[in-house]
């Protein structure tokens, strides 16, 4: 009766998924895409499923114990400031609060505020220029200096979105008494591929990692079963992340690179870190080529363009547009930078509230003179 | 208040900011950025609690355009950006002397060579004289001041193209724009228009082919703090103040000495 009613339970939650997000895409492959009408996504349902089914397993492996009040539950899984693009959530990390009287005292309302305007600055005053650089500069077509700029544009945009988001919602957590795990820590600065994964979208791979890899058997069952294990999860990260070819390809492009670590590579890398560190962050970068390149048609060109070598000045001009939101943006990539930043916010009330009443004012400012900025992830 | 000073004075700014979005009279137009503004929310209540509204962009657009001190904002906004090293924004570029010049707002050379063929087909029709002359725009007469990367435009090429017709007489203003664009203001910083120097310069050299004795130049009142198109398009402090001249003139018109 359990595993009936866990099989129910997840074909219900995963049919949800494929049913809004995927359905259009498939049938779309077959060339009978316009059976299924249009289909309107509801709002974060890549992360909300995937909470569902993590709670559905951890409550049929007894992890954790199933939950009776349909309210409580409903708070799990519609909680809004992490419902629209994570981080995803464990019921078991947050049951305790959930149920208790919640009463945020003043340090958790500081702490929330604090993360939660760190967040929006990153968002609104780096990621959005940072997309406006990439739009700009992708639109040039053939100066390898554009198509530089627009691929590093485009993974710094996509990170501070991202992590801008994430701050935010764990600041609002905070501020309602709750405590969400941190999302990033400093990924641009891993020595491999793998060691990226452990700091990118930490909640996303740690549920792939106990609900596919682990299930499937992980790396227990001999090199050829845990390579294809690895290919399952990472085509499967690929299509979470959104229904297109690109995004599968992109998954696959991250299976080869895992792989060939597990083969032995990350070895190799580690002995030199700095030169293992341009190595990792050169490959993410050309796997955000990917990720972004919604066409895929035009990703060789593009890759041809980087290493081509010829320059219009239409780069320089958006070199000197842009160089000043890019440095900003690398400089905040840097473990140390960001640690002493975020130390100085803390130790020190009147630098915390000085510098984040100013960092809301500029971004009230660009919020007034530009209308909607999307977040990136809420698309996924 | 001690214990979690951020958390309440940011509560207490949005709260002000949320109080004057309702209280303050809505604005109609924009003087800094010379247009009209959103006045309707486009929020329809029964559309929007039934789900089915269509989108929110208006309303975005209304709060956008009706935010407390949105010139301010607007200011600061631009400001910082410029700070960070932007110098294109909406077509318009600031040059490295500061001056904001609007490199598309010149004569589209198809354009100019339609304008020209009429142009020769009237002097033929009517066997009048026609004289015709460009005048350049500050990006073509400051373009050595443009940043890197931005195209410059042909305005030589447009007059060659006049200068080519047979029945049309072209009058060349550019060497004389060219002479004096470092020891006069010859258009605006903050504004596509020449200033009243730059048309006295036009107007003596047009006199001077013509074989007119051009009149003297006439005082003129200078109003501080003008800020023109270019600057609405981006309101930057960091390009520097821009002036605004009138020439005074003797309005009584004199018949028969009378």
């Amino acid at each position: 009766m359990r595993i009936f009613l866990l099989t129910a339970g997840l074909c219900l939650d995963a049919g949800a998924l494929v049913y809004y997000k995927y359905a259009g895409f498939f049938l779309r492959t077959l060339g009978i895409g316009d059976v299924l009408g249009e289909v309107i996504l509801p709002l974060g349902i890549s992360f909300f499923t995937f909470q569902a089914a993590a709670y559905l397993i951890d409550v049929y492996k007894r992890e954790t114990k199933a939950e009776k009040n349909i309210f409580t539950f409903a708070a799990f899984i519609l909680l809004f400031p992490q419902l629209i693009a994570g981080p995803i959530l464990r019921y078991s990390s947050l049951s305790p609060r959930l149920h208790e009287k919640r009463r945020p005292g003043a340090g958790m309302l500081e702490k929330g505020m604090t993360l939660f305007l760190c967040g929006l600055a990153l968002k609104v005053l780096l990621a959005n220029p940072l997309g406006e650089a990439r739009e700009l500069t992708a639109a040039v077509g053939e100066d390898s200096l554009c198509t530089w700029l627009s691929a590093i544009a485009f993974m710094l945009q996509i990170y501070f979105d991202f992590y801008g988001y994430s701050l935010m919602a764990i600041g609002m957590g905070n501020m309602l008494g709750l405590q969400f795990e941190h999302n990033f820590r400093d990924p641009y600065s891993a020595v491999s591929a793998t060691d990226f994964w452990r700091r990118w979208h930490i909640t996303l791979s740690r549920w792939f990692r106990d609900y596919v890899y682990i299930p499937l058997g992980g790396s227990r069952k001999g090199l050829v079963r845990t390579l294809l294990n690895l290919l399952i999860v990472w085509l499967l990260t690929g299509l979470w992340h959104g229904a297109g070819w690109n995004f599968v390809l992109w998954g696959g492009y991250w299976f080869v690179l895992l792989s060939l670590e597990k083969l032995g590579a990350e070895k190799l890398l580690m002995k030199n870190r700095v030169i293992s560190r341009a190595v990792t962050l050169f490959f993410i970068l050309i796997g955000w080529m990917i990720f972004s390149s919604e066409e895929l048609s035009l990703l060789p060109g593009q890759l041809q363009s980087m290493f081509a070598f010829s320059f219009t000045q239409k780069g320089l001009l958006y070199l000197r547009e842009f160089a000043g939101v890019i440095l900003a943006a690398v400089l905040l990539c840097i473990p140390k930078i960001r640690i002493f930043a975020g130390r100085m916010l803390v130790k020190n009330t009147l630098i915390r509230c000085s510098v984040l009443i100013c960092v809301l004012i500029l971004c009230l400012c660009a919020l007034a003179n530009t209308t909607y900025n999307p977040f990136l992830y809420f698309r996924f | 208040m001690k214990k979690c000073p951020l958390f309440i004075i940011t509560l207490l700014l949005l709260f002000v900011c949320a109080v004057l979005v309702l209280l303050l009279p809505v604005r109609e137009k924009s003087l800094l950025e010379k247009r009209m503004l959103q006045v309707e929310t486009g929020v329809d209540m029964q559309q929007l609690l039934s789900g089915t509204a269509p989108d929110t962009q208006q309303l975005e657009k209304y709060l956008c355009d009706q935010f407390p001190f949105r010139d301010a904002a607007a200011v600061i906004y631009a400001t910082m950006e410029n700070a960070m090293g932007k110098v294109v924004r909406d077509g318009v570029v600031i040059c490295s002397d500061g001056r904001m010049v609007d490199p598309a707002c010149g004569m589209d050379p198809e354009i100019a060579a339609r304008n020209a063929a009429a142009m020769e087909t009237l002097t033929q029709k009517t066997g009048l004289p026609v004289d015709a002359a460009i005048i350049p725009t500050a990006a073509y007469i400051y373009r050595e001041s443009l940043p890197v990367g931005i195209e410059r435009p042909d305005e030589a090429g447009i007059l060659n193209t006049l200068c080519g017709l047979a029945s049309v007489r072209a009058v060349d203003l550019f060497p004389r724009m060219e002479e004096h664009k470092n020891d006069t203001l010859l258009f605006y910083r903050t504004d596509h228009h020449y200033t009243d120097e730059g048309a006295y310069l036009v107007y003596r050299a047009l006199c001077e082919a013509w074989g007119i004795t051009p009149a003297d130049g006439m005082e003129k009142t200078v109003a501080e703090g003008f800020s023109g198109s270019l600057f609405a398009q981006y309101p930057t402090l960091l390009s520097g103040q821009d002036v605004f001249c009138v020439p005074v003139c003797d309005s009584r018109v004199l018949i028969d000495d009378q």
